[in-house]
């Protein structure tokens, strides 16, 4: 070996060390891209960790402090900014104010408008004893008053509504009183039991733990302390029986997040932070409202009028989600995997192959686009003329089901295509003429107002069929490419060379063909599956976003990520509301993500072959 | 013979299918074509007596059975329009000496006979029948469309949208095109097959699988709600508690839909890198060239097509893709540009005007407002014209990169 210049082996070197720049350049871009989707899977599961956490946390103690001067309970403990604590009235701003257990007052007044209503507990009847009634007033114009009586109340506390109040009794019942009207308009007060479990003990007073929370905290008679939720209807302790409360040595205030306990001057304070957030448990359990005394599932982030709750319930989502990505499928199925078993058959490579390339184009088609034509014109289009387009798809089915003269094997691709192009044309169009002149005979002359008017089918103008149509128009070209290629696993040539081996055209089929090609098929519906879980325009323009517990297709939906796109930017982070739309994205990702690994489960026997 | 079992009705109806979902798309867009179209038609200055009131004159949006819509001006930013029921019509008629004249704050004043100022009012259209005069009309309804200033209301041209999905869409490529080609470079000419390579794949695969309003909530969550705060609270403390970075701009928002067609970009520039000929790889390595010459002077240049592809299929998913834009700054007004002649030029803070987003709006606002509806047809047919030329790009890219390896290849 000759030696080489001196030169050489030195820009040699350098040539080497770009090789390993660029190597490390490229791997580490590699690394990033592994971890971009670990930061989306994290980001998620980290902010909607909160409600995955099962263990309810307990009061966390804060600060203890010695008052000599008193040697009796306070009417509230005040606190200053810094959490020092305050001689009674001391206070002026950015402090605290923790009250004691049942300080409610015996009268509550709300003004959600015009009109203000007033609670009051009140004794009804002979003897003397603790209040036995409720009465709702309504003052302002026209007056209206409602009485009920519901036996010996404990003590009760009214509803963040203004409408409703939560009683428990001395017999240890817990009852949620409501105001309705009756079909004739009068205002009631109804009662019904506010828990779906037994308390341990009854509960002698109530507190909430914040201004304007809908979960109290309920002292008990055996002096443990426990949170309720109305909603639902569920109950949790979050302190021990103790002895003191019940000898009335010491006392439990409430407020501002925090809980304190006096016993002899000494105050401890607590902080409750996560102990009264609802849990994983909640977002799914009916809840009850007032003036239904059925529970319903319900979302219903924000509070549209004054004296509304509001309620976060995922399964109407999830349930409008499915329903929306099923019907869907529903109608993309047939469309789009016909049309490609009908494509397979074209002899001529370049007529498929144009046909592929323009359904990819019509891939490209902006779902926005689409959302909007729904909305503007196939929604009030179809509720106009929903007879007519029935009649012009029964025409077409007929159409292609009318016996042909020749056999469909003679034929050249030329004359097939003509032949579908005319029976789609004759059909459609005599469907649809037939269908207009049958819709004008109708009551009304529309079938959805005839459809009213037989069998009282409520038609809404956005619903689910619409949503459906839309959104398999909108997955089927990616249905039609993949069904597309899982057909060509068991090519033609093989399918013929059975054929002349004598196999029949049935054991061809489900012999080599299916068997060749279900794996795919599966997995290109899967993957379509999941490609409309995800859509976001259409359903958000079209479904009209009521969340619904209804499987009807003739009601609207609300879809998760309809759902995300509206509420999350007024969400405000770290609140529940948030975290439940972080668990919806979470459960959509994971069921996308799903739907994608299942998919390439089934096609990896393909791949290796 | 047709080797496929399917054969008689079900040939036929599986016909039929196929019918149904070309005319579908047919359908969608030849309703998108003439509504955008006739939407941005000029509309005839039209005299229209009325039983009980004055006589009125306007720009006629639209003829329905029972009613008709007029336009009767703009002032203030705002579209003045009246629905006439038929009944109180008593006559139609087309004056030869109407006109509509707008000043230079864009408002509209219709008129008949024409009596605007033509020091302050320009006259816009001038309502005589001669076709070529229809023609200018047209060409001056379409260059309102296009460069007309945006209004606050939802109305005006779409320039500033055009400009701002443009700004969006640059930046994107500018972040993705760079790292999906090296991950891309990575996967084709690096890793090999191992099992982290396999790993990444699948990464790629699920990545490309969420949902893109995950992107654009991870966006909002992560990215404004989390780094915009940082960058707040350190460089722009002063302007606090009003957000700088912490609310949706431009640059959140170029960040996620970048996220989002990463895995388009390193999956076609894989496949555009794996496709070149081994042959020219080898000849470069056996003449003595290290790995980053071949990449850099072999591998690049007879990868470029596929590279182009890359490119333009991102920036037409990205183009077309409006979900994520909701979450991260899109917005009805933006009274600012996010470029100015203004040092630093490009505003990476600033939310911005999008044409997708713009057809959601007004689609959804149009309740019944003919003038909506047409505009929401018209910036229709603008996105999906932009989106099908994209893709139309695309498909020629490829096919150039066919014959391009048809001719390498031996």
């Amino acid at each position: 070996m000759s030696s080489p210049s001196p030169a050489t082996p030195r820009s040699l070197q350098q040539r080497l060390r770009r090789d390993r720049n660029l190597l490390r350049i490229t791997s580490s871009a590699a690394v990033l891209t592994a971890l971009s989707l670990l930061l989306v899977l994290g980001f998620l599961v980290t902010t909607a960790a909160p409600l995955l956490d099962p263990r309810p946390s307990r009061p966390q103690p804060l600060a203890e402090w010695t008052d000599p001067a008193q040697g009796f309970p306070p009417a509230r403990l005040q606190f200053d900014a810094d959490g020092v604590w305050q001689a009674d009235d001391s206070v002026s701003t950015g402090g605290s104010q923790l009250l004691p257990f049942g300080s409610d007052g015996n009268r509550r007044c709300f003004e959600p408008g015009a009109r203000r209503w007033c609670l009051q507990a009140l004794r009804r009847g002979d003897g003397e004893g603790p209040n036995n009634a409720l009465r709702l007033q309504i003052e302002g114009e026209p007056p209206e008053q409602a009485e009920l009586i519901v036996g010996d109340i404990a003590d009760w506390i009214a509803g963040t509504d203004g409408r409703s109040a939560l009683t428990s009794m001395v017999d240890g019942r817990v009852l949620w009183i409501t105001a309705a009207r009756d079909r004739a308009g009068v205002l009631q007060l109804l009662a019904q039991p506010a828990l779906q479990q037994e308390l341990p003990s009854p509960v002698v007073s109530w507190q909430r733990p914040d201004q304007g929370s809908e979960e109290l905290l309920a002292l008990h008679a055996d002096g443990r302390l426990g949170l309720l939720r109305p909603g639902t209807g569920s109950w949790r302790e979050l302190w021990p029986a103790d002895a003191a409360l019940v000898a009335n040595q010491a006392r439990l205030y409430a407020g501002d997040g925090r809980l304190a306990r006096w016993q002899d001057g000494h105050v401890r304070l607590h902080d409750l932070g996560d102990a009264t957030r609802a849990g994983l448990r909640d977002l799914w359990q009916a809840q009850s409202r007032p003036g239904q005394p059925q529970p319903s599932q319900l979302w219903q982030a924000h509070a549209n009028a004054p004296e509304a709750s509001t309620h976060l319930n995922l399964w109407p989502l999830l349930l409008g989600s499915l329903k929306a990505a099923c019907l869907g499928l529903l109608i993309a199925a047939p469309l789009a995997m016909g049309a490609a078993m009908h494509a397979v058959q074209y002899r001529s490579g370049r007529l498929k192959h144009r046909l592929k390339a323009g359904l990819e184009l019509c891939e490209a088609i902006p779902t926005v686009v689409l959302g909007m034509l729904a909305l503007l014109w196939l929604a009030p289009w179809l509720e106009q003329h929903l007879g007519l387009a029935l009649a012009a798809l029964l025409g077409w089915l007929i159409a292609f089901l009318w016996p042909a003269r020749r056999h469909s094997s003679e034929l050249s691709d030329g004359q097939r295509a003509r032949g579908i192009l005319r029976r789609a044309l004759l059909g459609l169009g005599l469907g649809s003429l037939l269908g207009a002149w049958l819709e004008q005979q109708l009551p009304g002359g529309q079938l959805t107002l005839a459809m009213g008017q037989w069998w009282g089918l409520q038609y809404q103008t956005y619903n689910s069929i619409v949503v459906a149509l839309v959104v398999g128009l909108a997955i089927s070209p990616t249905l039609y490419s993949l069904t597309d290629e899982a057909l060509q696993a068991a090519p033609p040539d093989w399918q013929e060379a059975a054929l002349a081996l004598g196999a029949s055209r049935r054991d061809t089929l489900f012999g080599l063909l299916l068997p060749a090609a279900a794996p795919g098929l599966l997995a290109a519906l899967l993957v379509s599956f999941g490609r409309a879980l995800g859509e976001t325009l259409i359903v958000l323009m079209v479904s009209g976003n009521t969340p619904l517990t209804t499987l009807d297709p003739l009601q609207g939906l609300r879809s998760i990520s309809a759902t995300l796109v509206l509420e999350a930017p007024q969400a405000v982070p770290g609140t529940l509301h948030y975290q439940a739309l972080l668990l919806a994205a979470l459960l959509l990702t994971l069921g996308s993500v799903a739907m994608n690994l299942l998919a390439q489960r089934w096609l990896r026997p393909r791949d290796s072959a | 013979m047709n080797p496929y079992p399917w054969r008689g009705p079900l040939s036929r109806l599986t016909g039929g299918l196929l019918v149904l979902l070309l005319a579908g798309f047919l359908l969608v867009g030849m309703s998108v074509l003439l509504g955008g179209v006739a939407g941005l038609a000029p509309r005839p200055l039209l005299q229209v007596e009325l039983r009980d009131q004055p006589p009125l004159a306007g720009l006629l949006l639209q003829t329905e059975v029972t009613h008709l819509d007029l336009l009767t001006g703009i002032d203030a930013g705002r579209v003045r329009w009246q629905r006439l029921p038929r009944e109180q019509v008593m006559s139609i008629s087309e004056p030869t000496a109407a006109c509509a004249a707008s000043n230079a704050e864009g408002e509209l004043l219709v008129q008949s006979p024409c009596t605007a100022d033509p020091q302050r009012w320009q006259l816009a259209f001038p309502n005589d029948g001669r076709w070529l005069a229809g023609l200018g009309r047209w060409y001056d309804s379409l260059r309102n469309f296009l460069l007309a200033p945006a209004r606050a209301d939802g109305q005006g041209g779409i320039s500033a949208a055009l400009v701002g999905t443009f700004v969006l869409v640059l930046l994107m490529t500018l972040l993705v095109l760079p790292f999906g080609v090296a991950v891309g470079l990575y996967l084709a000419e690096f890793a090999g097959t191992t099992r982290h390579t396999r790993w990444l794949r699948q990464v790629l695969a699920q990545l490309a699988a969420i949902p893109s309003v995950v992107y654009g909530l991870v966006g909002l969550g992560l990215f404004v709600h989390g780094f915009g705060h940082q960058i707040d609270q350190w460089f722009h403390a002063d302007r606090l508690p009003s957000p700088t970075y912490a609310s949706g701009g431009l640059l959140w928002a170029s960040l996620v839909l970048a996220l989002l067609t990463l895995p388009l970009v390193v999956v076609v520039s894989e496949q555009g890198f794996r496709r070149v000929p081994g042959g020219l790889r080898e000849a470069s390595l056996a003449l003595g060239a290290t790995r980053s010459e071949t990449i850099f002077g072999v591998l690049l240049p007879a990868a470029r097509p596929a590279l182009l592809t890359a490119l333009i299929l991102a920036i037409a998913r990205a183009s077309a893709e409006v979900a994520p834009l909701l979450l991260v700054g899109a917005v009805r007004y933006a009274a600012q540009l996010p470029i100015s002649t203004e040092a630093p030029f490009l505003h990476l803070e600033r939310p911005f005007m999008h044409l997708g987003y713009r057809v959601l709006d007004l689609a959804t606002s149009a309740g019944g407002h003919t003038l909506a509806v047409q505009q929401a047809f018209a910036c229709a047919l603008a996105l999906l014209l932009l989106v099908l030329a994209l893709n139309g790009a695309a498909i020629y890219a490829r096919a150039i990169l066919r014959l391009r390896h048809e001719k390498l290849s031996p």
